[in-house]
Protein backbone atom coordinates (compact mmCIF):
# COMPACT_ATOMS: atom_id res chain seq x y z
CA UNK A 1 0.00 0.00 0.00
CA UNK A 2 1.13 3.45 -1.04
CA UNK A 3 -0.10 6.70 0.79
CA UNK A 4 -0.78 7.98 -1.98
CA UNK A 5 -3.67 5.64 -2.51
CA UNK A 6 -4.77 6.36 0.82
CA UNK A 7 -5.18 10.15 0.02
CA UNK A 8 -7.44 9.10 -3.38
CA UNK A 9 -10.93 9.77 -3.88
CA UNK A 10 -12.89 7.78 -6.69
CA UNK A 11 -16.06 7.13 -7.90
CA UNK A 12 -17.24 4.28 -9.20
CA UNK A 13 -20.45 4.91 -11.44
CA UNK A 14 -23.74 2.37 -11.74
CA UNK A 15 -21.53 0.03 -9.07
CA UNK A 16 -25.24 -1.99 -8.41
CA UNK A 17 -27.66 -2.21 -10.94
CA UNK A 18 -31.13 -1.01 -10.54
CA UNK A 19 -32.31 -5.01 -9.16
CA UNK A 20 -29.37 -4.98 -7.24
CA UNK A 21 -30.20 -2.02 -5.57
CA UNK A 22 -33.95 -2.49 -4.90
CA UNK A 23 -33.01 -6.13 -3.35
CA UNK A 24 -30.44 -4.46 -0.95
CA UNK A 25 -33.18 -1.98 0.03
CA UNK A 26 -36.33 -4.78 0.16
CA UNK A 27 -33.92 -6.96 2.83
CA UNK A 28 -32.53 -3.92 4.80
CA UNK A 29 -36.12 -3.18 4.93
CA UNK A 30 -37.14 -6.88 5.99
CA UNK A 31 -34.17 -6.77 8.75
CA UNK A 32 -35.50 -3.28 10.30
CA UNK A 33 -38.49 -4.59 10.53
CA UNK A 34 -37.55 -7.69 12.81
CA UNK A 35 -35.74 -5.66 14.89
CA UNK A 36 -36.93 -2.66 17.51
CA UNK A 37 -36.12 0.59 16.50
CA UNK A 38 -33.85 1.28 19.21
CA UNK A 39 -31.50 -1.13 18.36
CA UNK A 40 -31.01 0.66 14.79
CA UNK A 41 -29.79 4.04 16.30
CA UNK A 42 -25.84 4.18 15.86
CA UNK A 43 -23.79 3.30 18.95
CA UNK A 44 -27.24 1.07 20.19
CA UNK A 45 -25.24 -1.82 20.36
CA UNK A 46 -22.23 -0.70 21.73
CA UNK A 47 -20.53 -0.52 18.47
CA UNK A 48 -19.32 1.96 16.12
CA UNK A 49 -17.43 2.27 13.21
CA UNK A 50 -15.75 5.19 13.67
CA UNK A 51 -13.32 5.17 16.67
CA UNK A 52 -11.93 8.51 19.09
CA UNK A 53 -9.09 7.54 21.44
CA UNK A 54 -10.44 7.47 25.16
CA UNK A 55 -14.13 8.40 24.11
CA UNK A 56 -17.03 6.10 24.46
CA UNK A 57 -19.26 4.59 21.87
CA UNK A 58 -21.63 7.46 22.63
CA UNK A 59 -19.11 10.13 22.58
CA UNK A 60 -17.78 8.87 19.63
CA UNK A 61 -21.80 8.54 17.71
CA UNK A 62 -22.13 12.32 19.38
CA UNK A 63 -18.79 13.30 17.42
CA UNK A 64 -19.02 11.87 14.34
CA UNK A 65 -22.73 11.93 14.18
CA UNK A 66 -24.20 14.58 16.36
CA UNK A 67 -27.98 14.36 14.71
CA UNK A 68 -27.85 10.62 14.78
CA UNK A 69 -27.92 7.92 12.22
CA UNK A 70 -29.40 4.92 11.68
CA UNK A 71 -26.93 2.13 11.62
CA UNK A 72 -26.78 -1.54 11.43
CA UNK A 73 -23.07 -3.15 11.43
CA UNK A 74 -21.96 -6.31 9.52
CA UNK A 75 -23.24 -9.07 11.98
CA UNK A 76 -26.77 -7.77 11.50
CA UNK A 77 -26.57 -7.04 7.86
CA UNK A 78 -28.09 -10.00 5.48
CA UNK A 79 -25.83 -12.47 4.02
CA UNK A 80 -27.33 -11.76 1.15
CA UNK A 81 -27.05 -7.74 0.64
CA UNK A 82 -23.13 -8.35 1.54
CA UNK A 83 -22.91 -10.88 -1.11
CA UNK A 84 -24.90 -8.79 -3.72
CA UNK A 85 -22.02 -5.90 -3.10
CA UNK A 86 -19.13 -8.28 -2.72
CA UNK A 87 -20.16 -9.52 -6.17
CA UNK A 88 -20.33 -6.08 -7.24
CA UNK A 89 -16.86 -5.02 -5.95
CA UNK A 90 -15.29 -7.96 -7.92
CA UNK A 91 -16.71 -7.29 -11.18
CA UNK A 92 -15.16 -4.10 -10.94
CA UNK A 93 -11.91 -4.97 -9.62
CA UNK A 94 -9.40 -4.01 -12.03
CA UNK A 95 -11.38 -0.29 -12.30
CA UNK A 96 -11.19 0.05 -8.38
CA UNK A 97 -7.45 -1.35 -8.76
CA UNK A 98 -6.34 1.42 -10.77
CA UNK A 99 -7.00 3.39 -8.28
CA UNK A 100 -5.98 1.63 -5.35
CA UNK A 101 -3.73 -1.06 -6.72
CA UNK A 102 -2.71 -2.73 -3.00
CA UNK A 103 -7.07 -3.40 -2.62
CA UNK A 104 -7.81 -7.03 -2.06
CA UNK A 105 -11.22 -6.93 -1.43
CA UNK A 106 -14.18 -5.08 1.12
CA UNK A 107 -14.76 -6.06 4.37
CA UNK A 108 -16.67 -4.50 7.33
CA UNK A 109 -20.06 -3.45 5.70
CA UNK A 110 -22.21 -1.13 7.33
CA UNK A 111 -26.03 0.06 6.47
CA UNK A 112 -26.92 3.84 7.34
CA UNK A 113 -29.43 6.06 6.94
CA UNK A 114 -29.62 9.98 7.29
CA UNK A 115 -32.64 11.51 7.35
CA UNK A 116 -33.40 15.67 7.81
CA UNK A 117 -30.14 16.97 9.52
CA UNK A 118 -28.60 14.29 9.63
CA UNK A 119 -24.79 14.43 8.43
CA UNK A 120 -21.21 12.89 9.85
CA UNK A 121 -18.74 15.56 10.82
CA UNK A 122 -14.94 15.83 9.31
CA UNK A 123 -12.66 12.81 10.09
CA UNK A 124 -10.16 10.77 8.75
CA UNK A 125 -10.36 6.98 8.87
CA UNK A 126 -6.63 6.07 9.39
CA UNK A 127 -4.05 4.22 7.37
CA UNK A 128 -3.89 1.05 9.07
CA UNK A 129 -1.99 -2.22 8.04
CA UNK A 130 -5.02 -3.81 6.65
CA UNK A 131 -7.26 -0.69 5.56
CA UNK A 132 -6.30 1.51 2.18
CA UNK A 133 -9.39 3.21 1.61
CA UNK A 134 -13.47 3.04 2.15
CA UNK A 135 -16.60 3.20 -0.15
CA UNK A 136 -20.16 3.79 0.20
CA UNK A 137 -22.82 2.89 -2.08
CA UNK A 138 -26.15 5.12 -2.69
CA UNK A 139 -29.14 3.00 -2.81
CA UNK A 140 -32.00 5.04 -3.05
CA UNK A 141 -32.87 8.84 -4.81
CA UNK A 142 -35.80 9.84 -2.50
CA UNK A 143 -33.81 12.56 -0.48
CA UNK A 144 -32.15 15.95 -1.08
CA UNK A 145 -29.10 17.17 0.65
CA UNK A 146 -26.43 14.72 1.90
CA UNK A 147 -23.82 15.75 -0.83
CA UNK A 148 -20.20 13.67 0.10
CA UNK A 149 -17.49 15.66 0.94
CA UNK A 150 -13.32 15.18 0.70
CA UNK A 151 -11.57 17.23 2.16
CA UNK A 152 -7.65 18.01 0.68
CA UNK A 153 -5.07 19.39 3.15
CA UNK A 154 -1.10 20.09 2.27
CA UNK A 155 -0.27 21.10 5.44
CA UNK A 156 2.24 18.26 7.15
CA UNK A 157 0.48 19.20 10.78
CA UNK A 158 -1.77 16.27 9.44
CA UNK A 159 0.54 13.61 9.57
CA UNK A 160 3.06 11.67 12.05
CA UNK A 161 5.72 9.70 11.76
CA UNK A 162 4.46 6.25 12.10
CA UNK A 163 5.95 2.72 12.14
CA UNK A 164 9.07 2.06 9.65
CA UNK A 165 9.72 5.55 9.35
CA UNK A 166 6.63 5.51 7.13
CA UNK A 167 3.99 8.60 7.53
CA UNK A 168 0.86 7.75 9.45
CA UNK A 169 -2.37 10.11 9.98
CA UNK A 170 -2.09 12.00 13.34
CA UNK A 171 -3.88 11.02 16.26
CA UNK A 172 -7.28 12.69 16.70
CA UNK A 173 -7.91 13.67 13.11
CA UNK A 174 -11.20 14.63 13.76
CA UNK A 175 -13.63 17.21 14.64
CA UNK A 176 -13.10 16.59 18.25
CA UNK A 177 -9.38 18.42 18.08
CA UNK A 178 -9.13 21.64 18.70
CA UNK A 179 -5.96 21.59 16.06
CA UNK A 180 -8.09 19.81 13.82
CA UNK A 181 -10.53 22.63 13.42
CA UNK A 182 -8.16 25.13 12.90
CA UNK A 183 -6.60 23.32 10.28
CA UNK A 184 -6.89 24.73 6.58
CA UNK A 185 -8.62 22.71 4.22
CA UNK A 186 -10.31 22.77 0.41
CA UNK A 187 -13.69 20.94 0.77
CA UNK A 188 -14.80 19.22 -2.77
CA UNK A 189 -18.56 18.18 -3.04
CA UNK A 190 -20.09 15.89 -4.75
CA UNK A 191 -24.21 14.38 -4.85
CA UNK A 192 -24.80 10.78 -3.67
CA UNK A 193 -26.46 8.95 -6.93
CA UNK A 194 -28.26 6.07 -6.61
CA UNK A 195 -26.00 3.03 -7.67
CA UNK A 196 -22.73 4.72 -7.28
CA UNK A 197 -20.14 3.93 -5.25
CA UNK A 198 -17.67 6.95 -3.77
CA UNK A 199 -14.58 5.85 -3.06
CA UNK A 200 -12.15 7.39 -0.22
CA UNK A 201 -8.59 6.86 0.97
CA UNK A 202 -8.26 6.03 4.11
CA UNK A 203 -5.86 8.51 4.55
CA UNK A 204 -8.59 11.35 3.57
CA UNK A 205 -10.72 13.37 5.04
CA UNK A 206 -14.18 13.18 4.23
CA UNK A 207 -17.48 14.50 5.72
CA UNK A 208 -21.11 15.12 4.40
CA UNK A 209 -23.56 17.92 4.41
CA UNK A 210 -27.30 17.49 6.24
CA UNK A 211 -29.99 15.62 4.41
CA UNK A 212 -32.61 18.37 3.46
CA UNK A 213 -35.27 16.28 2.93
CA UNK A 214 -35.75 12.25 2.83
CA UNK A 215 -33.71 9.70 3.88
CA UNK A 216 -30.45 8.75 2.06
CA UNK A 217 -29.49 5.24 2.50
CA UNK A 218 -26.04 4.06 1.89
CA UNK A 219 -24.25 0.26 2.45
CA UNK A 220 -20.35 1.07 3.28
CA UNK A 221 -17.65 -0.80 3.56
CA UNK A 222 -13.65 -0.82 3.98
CA UNK A 223 -11.35 -2.04 1.57
CA UNK A 224 -8.59 -4.75 2.71
CA UNK A 225 -5.22 -4.39 2.03
CA UNK A 226 -1.47 -4.84 3.02
CA UNK A 227 1.60 -2.44 4.41
CA UNK A 228 3.83 -3.04 1.32
CA UNK B 1 -14.69 8.06 -63.07
CA UNK B 2 -13.97 11.90 -62.26
CA UNK B 3 -10.35 13.11 -61.29
CA UNK B 4 -11.50 13.75 -57.76
CA UNK B 5 -12.04 9.44 -57.49
CA UNK B 6 -8.98 8.53 -58.96
CA UNK B 7 -7.42 10.61 -56.69
CA UNK B 8 -9.38 8.58 -54.05
CA UNK B 9 -8.54 5.00 -55.30
CA UNK B 10 -5.37 6.29 -56.01
CA UNK B 11 -4.86 6.25 -52.37
CA UNK B 12 -6.58 3.55 -51.46
CA UNK B 13 -3.36 1.81 -54.00
CA UNK B 14 -1.01 3.19 -51.79
CA UNK B 15 -2.35 2.52 -48.42
CA UNK B 16 -1.93 -1.36 -49.91
CA UNK B 17 1.10 -0.76 -51.04
CA UNK B 18 -0.05 -2.31 -54.33
CA UNK B 19 1.74 0.66 -55.67
CA UNK B 20 4.35 2.89 -53.77
CA UNK B 21 4.62 5.77 -56.47
CA UNK B 22 0.84 5.94 -56.93
CA UNK B 23 0.83 9.09 -55.36
CA UNK B 24 3.80 10.96 -56.73
CA UNK B 25 2.26 11.91 -59.96
CA UNK B 26 -0.51 13.79 -57.93
CA UNK B 27 1.15 14.91 -55.10
CA UNK B 28 2.05 18.41 -55.59
CA UNK B 29 6.05 19.07 -54.47
CA UNK B 30 4.82 21.22 -51.83
CA UNK B 31 2.28 19.34 -50.31
CA UNK B 32 1.99 18.72 -46.63
CA UNK B 33 1.23 14.90 -44.49
CA UNK B 34 -0.62 14.93 -41.81
CA UNK B 35 -0.13 11.08 -40.31
CA UNK B 36 0.30 9.26 -37.07
CA UNK B 37 -0.39 6.19 -35.68
CA UNK B 38 0.05 7.50 -32.38
CA UNK B 39 -1.81 10.84 -30.81
CA UNK B 40 0.45 13.20 -31.60
CA UNK B 41 -0.23 15.00 -34.49
CA UNK B 42 2.44 15.14 -37.02
CA UNK B 43 3.08 17.87 -39.40
CA UNK B 44 5.63 17.27 -41.88
CA UNK B 45 7.03 18.72 -45.07
CA UNK B 46 7.00 16.66 -48.51
CA UNK B 47 10.03 17.61 -49.60
CA UNK B 48 11.53 16.75 -46.37
CA UNK B 49 9.96 13.71 -45.43
CA UNK B 50 5.88 14.04 -45.81
CA UNK B 51 5.23 10.60 -48.35
CA UNK B 52 8.32 8.86 -46.83
CA UNK B 53 6.56 9.74 -42.80
CA UNK B 54 3.54 8.18 -44.12
CA UNK B 55 4.92 5.44 -45.91
CA UNK B 56 6.28 4.66 -42.17
CA UNK B 57 2.97 4.63 -40.25
CA UNK B 58 1.87 2.42 -43.40
CA UNK B 59 4.51 0.24 -42.49
CA UNK B 60 4.35 0.11 -38.84
CA UNK B 61 0.44 -1.00 -39.07
CA UNK B 62 2.04 -3.70 -41.54
CA UNK B 63 4.22 -5.08 -38.79
CA UNK B 64 1.11 -5.08 -36.56
CA UNK B 65 -1.32 -6.28 -39.22
CA UNK B 66 0.91 -8.16 -42.12
CA UNK B 67 -1.84 -8.91 -43.86
CA UNK B 68 -3.64 -5.83 -43.55
CA UNK B 69 -6.15 -5.15 -46.63
CA UNK B 70 -7.30 -1.51 -47.18
CA UNK B 71 -10.92 -0.67 -48.77
CA UNK B 72 -12.44 1.87 -50.14
CA UNK B 73 -15.26 3.15 -48.30
CA UNK B 74 -17.35 6.77 -48.99
CA UNK B 75 -16.02 9.40 -51.15
CA UNK B 76 -16.87 13.05 -50.41
CA UNK B 77 -15.92 15.73 -52.95
CA UNK B 78 -16.43 19.35 -52.39
CA UNK B 79 -14.67 21.50 -54.31
CA UNK B 80 -11.12 20.69 -54.01
CA UNK B 81 -11.66 18.67 -50.71
CA UNK B 82 -12.05 14.89 -50.98
CA UNK B 83 -12.89 12.87 -48.49
CA UNK B 84 -13.05 9.06 -48.11
CA UNK B 85 -13.46 7.03 -45.53
CA UNK B 86 -11.47 3.37 -45.46
CA UNK B 87 -11.58 0.47 -43.83
CA UNK B 88 -8.90 -2.09 -43.46
CA UNK B 89 -8.90 -5.87 -41.99
CA UNK B 90 -5.87 -7.43 -40.87
CA UNK B 91 -4.60 -10.18 -37.67
CA UNK B 92 -2.94 -8.72 -35.23
CA UNK B 93 0.17 -10.50 -35.73
CA UNK B 94 2.91 -7.27 -34.44
CA UNK B 95 3.14 -5.04 -31.78
CA UNK B 96 0.78 -2.38 -32.40
CA UNK B 97 2.08 0.86 -29.94
CA UNK B 98 2.54 -0.55 -26.76
CA UNK B 99 0.46 -4.15 -27.32
CA UNK B 100 1.88 -7.74 -28.77
CA UNK B 101 0.19 -9.90 -31.08
CA UNK B 102 -3.17 -10.82 -29.84
CA UNK B 103 -3.60 -13.29 -33.19
CA UNK B 104 -6.97 -11.76 -33.04
CA UNK B 105 -8.82 -10.31 -36.08
CA UNK B 106 -9.28 -6.46 -36.44
CA UNK B 107 -11.52 -4.28 -38.59
CA UNK B 108 -9.86 -0.49 -38.70
CA UNK B 109 -12.09 2.56 -39.15
CA UNK B 110 -10.20 5.38 -41.06
CA UNK B 111 -10.35 8.77 -43.04
CA UNK B 112 -8.08 10.21 -45.46
CA UNK B 113 -8.95 14.04 -46.81
CA UNK B 114 -7.11 15.22 -49.51
CA UNK B 115 -7.00 19.30 -50.33
CA UNK B 116 -6.33 19.65 -53.88
CA UNK B 117 -5.24 22.96 -55.41
CA UNK B 118 -4.74 22.84 -59.22
CA UNK B 119 -5.30 18.96 -59.45
CA UNK B 120 -2.68 18.55 -57.15
CA UNK B 121 -2.95 17.24 -53.66
CA UNK B 122 -1.25 20.07 -51.63
CA UNK B 123 -2.33 18.47 -48.20
CA UNK B 124 -3.11 15.21 -46.92
CA UNK B 125 -4.41 13.82 -43.48
CA UNK B 126 -4.71 10.08 -43.02
CA UNK B 127 -5.57 8.77 -39.64
CA UNK B 128 -7.86 5.76 -37.92
CA UNK B 129 -10.07 4.87 -34.87
CA UNK B 130 -6.89 3.75 -33.02
CA UNK B 131 -9.19 3.50 -29.79
CA UNK B 132 -11.22 1.26 -31.70
CA UNK B 133 -8.57 -0.95 -32.74
CA UNK B 134 -7.03 -1.11 -28.66
CA UNK B 135 -10.84 -2.42 -27.79
CA UNK B 136 -10.67 -5.09 -30.36
CA UNK B 137 -7.04 -5.89 -28.84
CA UNK B 138 -8.56 -6.45 -25.72
CA UNK B 139 -6.48 -3.24 -24.71
CA UNK B 140 -8.72 -1.17 -22.94
CA UNK B 141 -10.35 -1.62 -19.61
CA UNK B 142 -12.78 -4.83 -19.34
CA UNK B 143 -16.46 -4.13 -19.26
CA UNK B 144 -17.74 -4.50 -15.57
CA UNK B 145 -17.74 -8.48 -14.63
CA UNK B 146 -15.90 -9.49 -18.29
CA UNK B 147 -12.80 -11.32 -17.90
CA UNK B 148 -10.22 -12.25 -20.86
CA UNK B 149 -10.90 -15.75 -21.72
CA UNK B 150 -7.17 -17.09 -21.86
CA UNK B 151 -6.98 -15.20 -18.46
CA UNK B 152 -9.85 -16.50 -16.70
CA UNK B 153 -9.17 -20.41 -17.97
CA UNK B 154 -5.37 -19.76 -16.36
CA UNK B 155 -7.11 -18.55 -13.10
CA UNK B 156 -9.77 -21.01 -13.21
CA UNK B 157 -6.94 -23.96 -13.24
CA UNK B 158 -5.01 -22.09 -10.89
CA UNK B 159 -7.42 -21.70 -8.47
CA UNK B 160 -7.69 -25.51 -8.64
CA UNK B 161 -4.49 -26.41 -8.09
CA UNK B 162 -4.09 -23.63 -4.47
CA UNK B 163 -7.29 -25.69 -3.47
CA UNK B 164 -6.03 -29.16 -4.05
CA UNK B 165 -2.44 -28.40 -2.55
CA UNK B 166 -4.26 -26.66 0.46
CA UNK B 167 -6.87 -29.85 1.32
CA UNK B 168 -3.45 -31.76 0.67
CA UNK B 169 -1.74 -29.90 3.26
CA UNK B 170 1.44 -29.03 0.70
CA UNK B 171 3.25 -25.63 1.43
CA UNK B 172 4.27 -25.56 -2.77
CA UNK B 173 2.15 -24.90 -5.47
CA UNK B 174 3.61 -24.56 -8.65
CA UNK B 175 1.19 -21.84 -10.04
CA UNK B 176 2.00 -19.35 -7.66
CA UNK B 177 5.63 -19.85 -7.82
CA UNK B 178 8.81 -17.05 -6.95
CA UNK B 179 7.70 -14.87 -10.12
CA UNK B 180 4.43 -14.10 -8.81
CA UNK B 181 3.30 -11.18 -6.95
CA UNK B 182 1.69 -12.04 -3.76
CA UNK B 183 -0.09 -10.53 -1.28
CA UNK B 184 -1.70 -12.74 1.33
CA UNK B 185 -3.15 -12.74 5.31
CA UNK B 186 -4.81 -15.19 7.53
CA UNK B 187 -6.34 -14.21 10.62
CA UNK B 188 -7.58 -16.68 12.84
CA UNK B 189 -9.46 -16.99 16.28
CA UNK B 190 -9.07 -19.34 18.09
CA UNK B 191 -11.39 -20.72 20.66
CA UNK B 192 -8.84 -22.23 23.06
CA UNK B 193 -6.95 -19.23 23.69
CA UNK B 194 -9.52 -16.80 22.41
CA UNK B 195 -6.53 -15.47 20.50
CA UNK B 196 -7.31 -13.16 17.28
CA UNK B 197 -4.21 -13.74 15.47
CA UNK B 198 -3.27 -12.03 11.70
CA UNK B 199 -0.33 -13.10 9.39
CA UNK B 200 0.23 -11.38 6.51
CA UNK B 201 2.17 -12.22 3.67
CA UNK B 202 3.52 -10.00 0.86
CA UNK B 203 6.18 -10.40 -1.84
CA UNK B 204 6.99 -12.54 -4.40
CA UNK B 205 7.52 -16.08 -3.83
CA UNK B 206 5.60 -15.57 -0.30
CA UNK B 207 2.47 -18.15 -1.45
CA UNK B 208 4.24 -20.87 0.29
CA UNK B 209 4.43 -19.42 3.81
CA UNK B 210 0.61 -18.89 4.10
CA UNK B 211 0.38 -22.41 3.01
CA UNK B 212 2.77 -23.49 5.17
CA UNK B 213 0.31 -21.26 7.90
CA UNK B 214 -2.56 -22.87 7.33
CA UNK B 215 -0.49 -26.25 8.21
CA UNK B 216 0.84 -25.10 11.09
CA UNK B 217 -2.28 -23.73 12.68
CA UNK B 218 -5.12 -26.87 11.68
CA UNK B 219 -4.80 -30.32 12.07
CA UNK B 220 -6.91 -30.66 9.12
CA UNK B 221 -8.64 -28.63 6.16
CA UNK B 222 -11.71 -30.84 5.72
CA UNK B 223 -13.25 -28.26 2.95
CA UNK B 224 -12.18 -25.83 1.20
CA UNK B 225 -15.67 -24.51 -1.51
CA UNK B 226 -14.92 -22.31 -3.76
CA UNK B 227 -17.34 -20.35 -6.13
CA UNK B 228 -16.86 -19.93 -10.27
CA UNK B 229 -14.99 -17.03 -10.00
CA UNK B 230 -15.86 -13.25 -10.67
CA UNK B 231 -13.75 -11.65 -13.26
CA UNK B 232 -13.06 -8.24 -14.81
CA UNK B 233 -10.18 -8.61 -17.25
CA UNK B 234 -7.25 -9.76 -16.40
CA UNK B 235 -8.50 -10.56 -12.54
CA UNK B 236 -10.76 -13.27 -11.59
CA UNK B 237 -11.37 -13.71 -8.07
CA UNK B 238 -12.82 -16.94 -6.28
CA UNK B 239 -14.56 -16.64 -2.90
CA UNK B 240 -15.64 -19.76 -1.00
CA UNK B 241 -15.77 -21.42 2.44
CA UNK B 242 -12.51 -23.39 4.70
CA UNK B 243 -13.84 -25.57 7.45
CA UNK B 244 -10.79 -26.83 9.24
CA UNK B 245 -10.28 -29.04 12.44
CA UNK B 246 -7.51 -27.82 15.16
CA UNK B 247 -7.15 -30.42 17.59
CA UNK B 248 -11.13 -31.50 18.69
CA UNK B 249 -12.23 -28.13 17.22
CA UNK B 250 -13.80 -27.20 14.23
CA UNK B 251 -13.47 -23.33 12.74
CA UNK B 252 -14.70 -22.23 9.82
CA UNK B 253 -13.51 -19.31 7.53
CA UNK B 254 -13.85 -17.22 4.52
CA UNK B 255 -11.97 -17.77 1.71
CA UNK B 256 -10.63 -15.30 -0.56
CA UNK B 257 -8.41 -15.73 -3.68
CA UNK B 258 -7.69 -12.95 -6.40
CA UNK B 259 -5.93 -14.12 -9.70
CA UNK B 260 -4.37 -11.81 -12.19
CA UNK B 261 -3.16 -14.01 -15.22
CA UNK B 262 -1.37 -13.32 -18.82
CA UNK B 263 -2.29 -15.65 -21.49
CA UNK B 264 -0.34 -18.82 -19.77
CA UNK B 265 0.33 -18.04 -16.11
CA UNK B 266 -0.89 -16.01 -12.86
CA UNK B 267 1.64 -13.07 -12.61
CA UNK B 268 -0.31 -11.84 -9.18
CA UNK B 269 -2.38 -13.21 -6.55
CA UNK B 270 -3.71 -12.19 -3.30
CA UNK B 271 -5.49 -14.78 -0.52
CA UNK B 272 -7.82 -13.53 2.68
CA UNK B 273 -8.24 -16.14 5.13
CA UNK B 274 -10.45 -14.49 7.46
CA UNK B 275 -13.22 -15.05 10.50
CA UNK B 276 -16.98 -14.74 8.96
CA UNK B 277 -18.95 -11.50 9.97
CA UNK B 278 -19.78 -13.45 12.80
CA UNK B 279 -18.05 -15.30 15.83
CA UNK B 280 -20.90 -18.17 16.12
CA UNK B 281 -20.29 -18.66 12.67
CA UNK B 282 -16.47 -19.13 12.78
CA UNK B 283 -16.89 -22.15 15.19
CA UNK B 284 -19.31 -24.23 13.99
Amino acid sequence: MSLVETLMPYSVEGFLAPDELDRVVQLMDAYKASVKATRLQAGATGFSIHKSTNKSVEEVVAAFEPAGRLEVNWGDIPREAIDIVETAFFRRIEDIRRAYPSAYGPYGFTYVEYGPDQYFTAHVDGVSTTQVAGFGVTLTSDFEGGEFCVETCGSGRLWADGPGGKPMVAPGADSQSAWYRALPRTTWTTTCERGKAIFYGSGLTHSSKPVRSGVLRKLLAFISSDRG
Amino acid sequence: MDDDAAIAALAIRYFNGEDPNALDAVLSRRATVHASIGDELELVQLEEEGLPRLATVLRELRVAFPDVRFALGAVRVDADDVKLEWTARGTHRGPLLHVAATERPVELAGRARLQLAGGKVTDLWWDFDLYGALLQLGAIGAEPGVGEPRAVAVAKAAAAEVRAAILARHTAVDVLGPTVAFHGRVRVYLSQSFDDKTFAFVGAGRAGELFACLVELFDEVGELSLDDGISQGATTTFRGKLRARRRRDFYSYRFRMSLRAGASQVTEAWIEVTPPATVMEVIQ
